[in-house]
Parts: C-alpha cells; sequence; structure tokens
C-alpha cells in the first residue's frame, strides 16, 4: 500500500470508525482483553488493517451491527447448537467443511463451543436451554443452530421462544436464492427478506373478552421498527443490494402499518443510494408467485413476514435448502436451521446439511469473513449443481457423509 | 337386403351428422336442459353498477357492452363511488338492499390517510361476510402451475380488519383483532355449505393457532363443530406459513380453504398469482341478504395510471365475475354462454392484455368476446 494511502487511512481512522464503540468495550469485558486507552488501540487497529490492505473493510463502519474482527487475530470461538434429530449429523458436516477450510487458509480459525439442550429444566432460564448456554452465545456475539424439537408439556417456555427473549433477537434476515442445478418453478429469485422478529401480532397478547368473543393485541413500536428499518438498509448497503420494499397493508391498518412505513421511510432517507418502494402485501403476494425477480430487500413486520419467508422459501425449493439468521442487540448474530428435526432420518446418514450449511455462510458474512463465505457457497452450489451428491430430499441417493466430502472437495 | 341396409344408414346418418354445419359461433357451450323457469322469471332484473376508480369505469363499461349484446335479463343502475369520499352514500346502499345484487369495480383507498377503506365499509355494512374468490387455471394460458382450482372463502367483517387502533403512548401503537364465535361458525357453515353444493371434497381451514392460541383457536373451534356435521367430506387444518409454501409448490393439494380475513387475503392472492394472476379471477361477497361481485382478489384492482390511460385493463376477471352474479340471479343459460365465450377468447390466445402477456386493448378483449358468443 502507498504512502499516499497509508496517511489518508490514518486520517479517515481517527475519526468514528474507530472510536471504541459499545461492542469493543463489551467484548472486552468478557474476554478479558487489558483495557488500552482508545488511542493506542485505535492506532492498533489502523496499523494491522494498513499493513492487511483490506480496503473493504476500511469503508464500512462497525456500528453496533457488525461484529467486524478482521483487525483482531484472536481465534473466533461460536456457539454451535446441533440439536435433536437429524441436528448432530448435519453439524458435523459443518464442522468438517469449517476445520478442512482452516487448514488450507491457516488464517483465522473457528472454534466451535458446543452446547446440548438439557434434559431437565433450568431454572434460571424457564426452559431446556441452559444458562450456560445462552451466556456463551452472549460471549461469543455468535452462533450457529440445528433444529431443535420443543418438547411437548406445560411449565416452561418453547425453546426458540427463550432464544428470542434472552438475546434479544430483533430481525430474521433469509436470504433466499435459486440454486442452480436445482430446478424448481422458479429460477431467477434473488431476494432478501427481514422480517421484525419481537412485537406485531406475536405479541402473545389475547384474552377472552366474553365468552365466544377473543381479542388479540398487535403492537408497533417506533424503537422496533426503527431497529429493524436500520439494519435492512445497513444490510442492503453492505451486501450491494439496490433496493429495500417494505411490505405493509396500511390502507386497512392505518395507524399500525403507518408507524412502520414512518419510520421506514426516516431510515430511508438516510441511505439515498438504495432505492425504496412500499407494496401492499396482497400485491406482493401476487407479485412474488408470478415474477419473483422484481424485489431485492423486503422488510416487514412480524406476521407478514413470516409468511412471506415461508413463501419466498417454497420458491426455491422449501425449508431444507432455506439458510436462516437471527440478529440481536449488540451484534449477536444466530444464525439457524429453520427446517425440522425429522427425528424419522435420525442417525441414519441420510439428511440433508445444505441449510445448516447456507446458515453457517450467512453467520460468516456477518462475521464479515466474506471470502471465506463466498468460497463455501460455492462449493455447496456446485456440488448440488453438478448433481453427482445429492441427498434424497433433493431427488438423489447420497448419504451426508458424502454430501460433505463433495463439498469439501470443491472448497 | 334388411340386414345391408342398417350399417348403410348408420353411415349415412354419421357423415351427414359430421358434415352438417356447426354453430355459427367457434365455441359451443353446454345446454342445460333441466333448468325451469317459473313464469316471469324473465323480466328484466335490476342490477346496482358501482364503476369505481381506476380502472373500474372501464373494465365495468366492458360488462354493461356484453350484457347488451347478449340481451341479458339485467339493467343496470349506475352510482358513481369513489374511493376519497368520506362514507358510501346512502342511496347506493338503499339501492343495493332493493336490488340484492351489485357489480362493483375497485375503490382505490388513500394511503395512510385516515379515511377507512369503502371497500371494507361496505361490506360491514351489508354484512357481506363470506368473500369468495375461485381460482382455477385457465384452459390455454400457460402458468408455472397445474391443476389448480382452488376456492378461497374468507371472512370479511371481522378479524384484523376491525378497524380498532389506537395510540397508546407517542410511538406505541396497538391494533385489536377481534375473532367471535358468532361468525366464525357463519364462515364455517357458509364454505362447507359451498362444498356440499358444488360438489368440492375436501375443505381446509388456514389458521395461526400456534401462536395465537385463542383467536385462531377459536377460529379451529367452529370450523371443526361444523365438519362434524358434513361426514362426507374431507376437512384438514393448515398454518399459514407452510400453507403457502404449499401453495407454491404443490398446489393441487387444495380445494376449497376457508381462512379468517388476513390470511384469506394473502392467500386469495397468492392463488390467485399461481393460477393466472388477479385480472383473471372471478369471485365476489355474499351475505345472508345481499350479494356484491367484483373481481376476486384484491390486488391490483384499481390498476395503476399507465393502464388505465391506456385501457388496457383486464376485463376478463369482472366478466366472470358476471357470469356468477348471472347464476346467483337464476339466468344459467346466459352464465354458461358468457364463460364459454370468455374461456375461449383466452384459450385462442389472440386478445389478450399485458398482465397475460399481450398486448391488446380492453376493448379488443371485449370485442372478440362479443363476437364468440353464440
Amino acid at each position: 500500500m502507498s504512502l499516499q494511502s497509508f496517511l489518508s487511512v490514518f486520517r479517515r481512522g481517527t475519526l468514528f470508525p474507530f472510536s471504541p464503540s459499545f461492542v469493543e468495550l463489551e467484548r472486552a469485558k468478557f474476554q478479558h482483553i487489558p483495557q488500552t486507552s482508545p488511542a493506542i488501540m485505535a492506532f492498533k487497529q489502523i496499523l494491522s488493517r494498513a499493513l492487511r490492505s483490506r480496503p473493504d473493510q476500511i469503508l464500512s463502519s462497525p456500528s453496533a451491527f457488525s461484529a467486524a474482527r478482521a483487525f483482531s487475530s484472536a481465534p473466533i470461538t461460536a456457539t454451535l447448537f446441533p440439536g435433536d434429530g437429524i441436528g448432530p449429523e448435519i453439524a458435523e458436516s459443518v464442522k468438517q467443511c469449517g476445520y478442512i477450510q482452516i487448514f488450507r487458509e491457516a488464517e483465522v480459525p473457528i472454534e466451535w463451543e458446543e452446547h446440548y439442550v438439557g434434559t431437565e429444566i433450568d431454572p434460571r432460564t424457564q426452559s431446556f436451554l441452559t444458562w450456560e448456554s445462552l451466556e456463551s452465545v452472549r460471549r461469543n456475539r455468535v452462533g450457529l443452530k440445528g433444529p431443535m424439537a420443543t418438547p411437548i408439556g406445560k411449565g416452561h417456555r418453547s425453546l426458540n421462544l427463550t432464544l428470542r427473549k434472552e438475546l434479544n433477537l430483533y430481525a430474521n434476515v433469509r436470504p433466499c436464492y435459486s440454486l442452480p442445478g436445482y430446478k424448481t418453478r422458479y429460477d431467477d429469485v434473488n431476494l432478501v427478506t427481514i422480517r421484525e422478529n419481537t412485537e406485531g401480532e406475536y405479541s402473545g397478547l389475547e384474552h377472552q373478552v366474553v365468552r365466544g368473543v377473543v381479542e388479540s393485541l398487535k403492537i408497533i413500536t417506533r424503537q422496533a421498527s426503527l431497529r429493524v428499518a436500520e439494519y435492512a438498509f445497513h444490510y442492503a448497503k453492505a451486501h450491494g443490494r439496490e433496493r429495500v420494499s417494505a411490505i405493509h397493508k396500511a390502507n386497512i391498518m392505518q395507524k399500525t402499518d403507518g408507524l412502520f412505513l414512518k419510520c421506514c421511510r426516516e431510515v430511508a432517507e438516510k441511505y439515498p443510494e438504495i432505492t425504496y418502494e412500499e407494496v401492499v402485501i396482497d400485491n406482493c403476494c401476487m407479485m412474488l408467485v408470478k415474477n419473483p425477480a422484481l424485489f431485492d430487500v423486503l422488510v416487514m413486520p412480524n406476521l407478514y413476514g413470516d409468511i412471506i419467508s415461508d413463501l419466498c422459501a417454497g420458491l426455491i425449493g422449501g425449508l431444507g435448502l432455506t439458510p436462516s439468521c437471527n440478529i440481536g442487540e449488540g451484534g449477536i448474530a444466530l444464525a439457524e436451521a429453520v427446517h425440522g428435526s425429522a427425528p424419522d432420518i435420525a442417525g441414519k446418514n441420510l439428511a440433508n446439511p445444505t441449510a445448516l450449511l447456507l446458515s453457517g455462510v450467512s453467520m460468516l458474512r456477518h462475521l464479515e469473513l466474506h471470502d471465506k463465505a463466498d468460497r463455501i457457497q460455492k462449493a455447496v452450489l456446485e456440488t448440488i449443481a453438478e448433481g453427482k451428491y445429492r441427498t434424497a430430499d433433493l431427488g438423489g441417493s447420497s448419504t451426508t457423509s458424502d454430501f460433505t466430502r463433495a463439498i469439501c472437495d470443491h472448497l | 337386403m334388411a340386414k345391408r341396409s342398417v350399417p348403410l344408414l348408420k353411415q349415412l346418418l354419421s357423415s351427414s351428422s359430421a358434415a352438417s354445419p356447426s354453430c355459427s359461433s367457434r365455441f359451443t357451450s353446454h345446454r342445460s336442459v333441466t333448468y325451469m323457469p317459473r313464469p316471469g322469471d324473465g323480466t328484466p332484473r335490476a342490477v346496482t353498477l358501482i364503476p369505481g376508480d381506476g380502472i373500474g369505469p372501464l373494465v365495468t363499461g366492458a360488462v354493461e357492452q356484453v350484457m347488451e349484446a347478449m340481451h341479458a335479463p339485467v339493467y343496470f343502475e349506475r352510482y358513481d363511488v369513489h374511493g376519497d369520499m368520506p362514507k358510501v352514500p346512502q342511496e347506493v346502499i338503499d339501492s343495493i338492499k332493493k336490488n340484492k345484487v351489485c357489480l362493483k369495480g375497485g375503490l382505490a383507498t388513500p394511503m395512510g390517510g385516515g379515511v377507512s377503506s369503502l371497500n371494507v365499509q361496505l361490506r360491514k355494512q351489508l354484512d357481506l361476510y363470506a368473500s369468495l374468490v375461485n381460482c382455477f387455471n385457465l384452459p390455454g394460458l400457460p402458468t408455472r402451475h397445474e391443476n389448480v382450482d382452488i376456492v378461497v372463502i374468507r371472512e370479511n367483517t371481522e378479524g384484523e380488519y376491525a378497524g380498532l387502533e389506537h395510540e397508546v403512548v407517542p410511538g406505541v401503537v396497538e391494533s385489536l383483532k377481534v375473532i367471535t364465535k358468532f361468525c366464525s361458525e357463519r364462515i364455517a357453515k357458509y364454505a362447507f355449505e359451498y362444498a356440499y353444493l358444488n360438489n368440492r371434497r375436501k375443505v381446509t381451514a388456514v389458521h395461526k393457532a400456534n401462536i395465537m392460541k385463542l383467536a385462531d383457536g377459536l377460529f379451529l373451534e367452529s370450523c371443526r363443530e361444523v365438519a362434524t356435521k358434513y361426514p362426507g367430506i374431507k376437512y384438514n387444518e393448515i398454518i399459514v406459513d407452510n400453507c403457502c409454501m404449499q401453495l407454491v409448490s404443490k398446489p393441487e393439494q387444495f380445494d376449497v380453504m376457508v381462512t379468517p380475513n388476513l390470511y384469506g387475503n394473502l392467500v386469495a392472492n397468492t392463488a390467485a398469482g399461481i393460477a393466472g394472476g388477479t385480472g383473471v379471477m372471478p369471485g365476489g361477497n355474499v351475505g345472508a341478504d345481499h350479494a356484491v361481485f367484483e373481481q376476486g382478489a384484491s390486488a391490483g384492482n384499481v390498476g395503476n395510471e399507465k393502464v388505465t390511460e391506456q385501457k388496457k385493463a383486464n376485463p376478463v376477471a369482472l366478466l366472470l365475475s358476471s357470469a356468477m352474479m348471472l347464476r346467483h340471479l337464476q339466468f344459467p343459460s346466459f352464465a354458461d354462454r358468457l364463460e364459454t365465450a370468455v374461456k375461449g377468447v383466452i384459450s385462442e390466445g389472440k386478445h389478450r392484455t399485458k398482465d397475460l402477456g399481450g398486448s391488446s386493448t380492453t376493448q379488443e378483449v371485449v370485442d372478440a368476446v362479443i363476437a364468440a358468443l353464440d
């Protein structure tokens, strides 16, 4: 890197992007890094960045969203919840691909901290997830979750609800793109759905007014809508997306969806380079099934997001192929595979690890390890496109281990 | 000689019938001979007509032209209603109450403007509690999905569209979703009755009761109760997000679907989209006393300015809805003729509007339909 660019980095570096943000301070607390003064920390970061010469990293601002760790050489620990049913097998494939990657690159290794769902209710969390598991996610900032079967019964919260509430996961991101080589009726899908995950129709506030009349409350707050809109535009910018569409039903629910739209408009003004539009949900449904190429990034409140993200998963081939990532306060990212735990094929080496692998890829993108993420994603897509090794649900007859080995060969 | 004459006669008769001139139109409709009208049923019936906004006047004009060409025993009483009026004028309501049947185009709701939707108001005032959309593959129209024949029956008065919203504190807004046993029961009864009268095999209830346990739980309870009274019709339940996923991958599994208000909107538009678009799906709203027919699914029923200016709106949906209206008024042979003509024009493929992949204007499609009437 020339002296000019080094100086420009230095000049730019002393401004906002390198001020020790909330994320750094929090991390320092947990990882016992000696708290150096902000200036020295800034200088160290600038130096390591300049020497690594990653221009794209310099320009991105590590706001509370991205856990940009490329400048730290400490190994990244990530929490892994293998889950139930087919969970442990597909988690194994993720680990294998991760390690092979490590040996080749020898750069930033990922260490997986595995946590399993307990068999008894932990009184501190009121569910089967232990307090240690949650602490580990809070500490590591990233996690990967396999399918979990919620045991039926009363007296405890559902596992997904526990994770969402304890880690304050406010946005659910689902990138949906057609897998080349796996033919569905739709070939040109390339969109991302971002769904508000905490409030809306799913607040769970219902009551029976009189016998035979039930009321259910839908709550929209300015704070949550702003948060998810900010994340949506940040995501669009960070991933080079051009358009953000807000999906609503404000012609009928004028105040609630109207508030959501107002917040989206406010955030849109801060990102003039990204086109912003508003689409009524029934129009959106129809346009999605007729021509999915019309959409790019979709941001929606909770209920619409649930339905539209599952609709988009159906367009590309189902939940067994769709990655998903939950974003929490302070830059926490918990990627998860949204399909079920399939107890009938558990242990038989038949499961399809694609969803978990692609979720791991979105986790890597959140960590801004874009080149590694691209490599793994390319390997997965190539393996599926080739068609020689496909698991049973894609119409082939390979086992999980064969499929994994084929992907590792493609890396 | 008698032995040889019979096959000769048979041959003569068969060749004569093959050579006999076919009917003047290219498309022959099925004659329903079993319909026996009462004396006096042929007097023209009055139907309220609301042209509406956007493409509404275009497509309702198309219906009027076709009705005249067919000499159907209906005459229209026109009333001008626009989406930005504060409420539907009383004279329109009185006319619909008198005539019992109405045909309308879409009414545009100004977005976020404190004016509640006139479409919803009309339905609530006349208590049109069931909205029906019939989504099916039109022969000759290529779509990504085959074998689609879904009827979505949607509760039309309560649910999320109750319109009860308020701001709790600045920045926090609440909206009430109301589900009552009374409304859920009557929509379930309507759905099963529809299935029974139209020879449909399966009714599917769409819900989200795993999250909204009390509200959608009440809806499901009502559906289950009514299902026990129709043992010949299969009944199952499906969660709304799974339902949308199945609709885009395997729509053949659905037959009649009964849903609360909001999910019905989404499911109807998705089903219409997979079967050819909302420009061709007929539908209507029906209550105990009145019926209002309009374009089936609500997306695009007002259209955008470009379409209105160029006069390229698709009249097929409203034409098929008016055929439903004719059957509702007990004029089945007119309904059959209209449907056959419209389906014939679509399957020919020469006159199709932009949303179906062609480039005709509304008037061209209408002329083709009139020419195809027998």
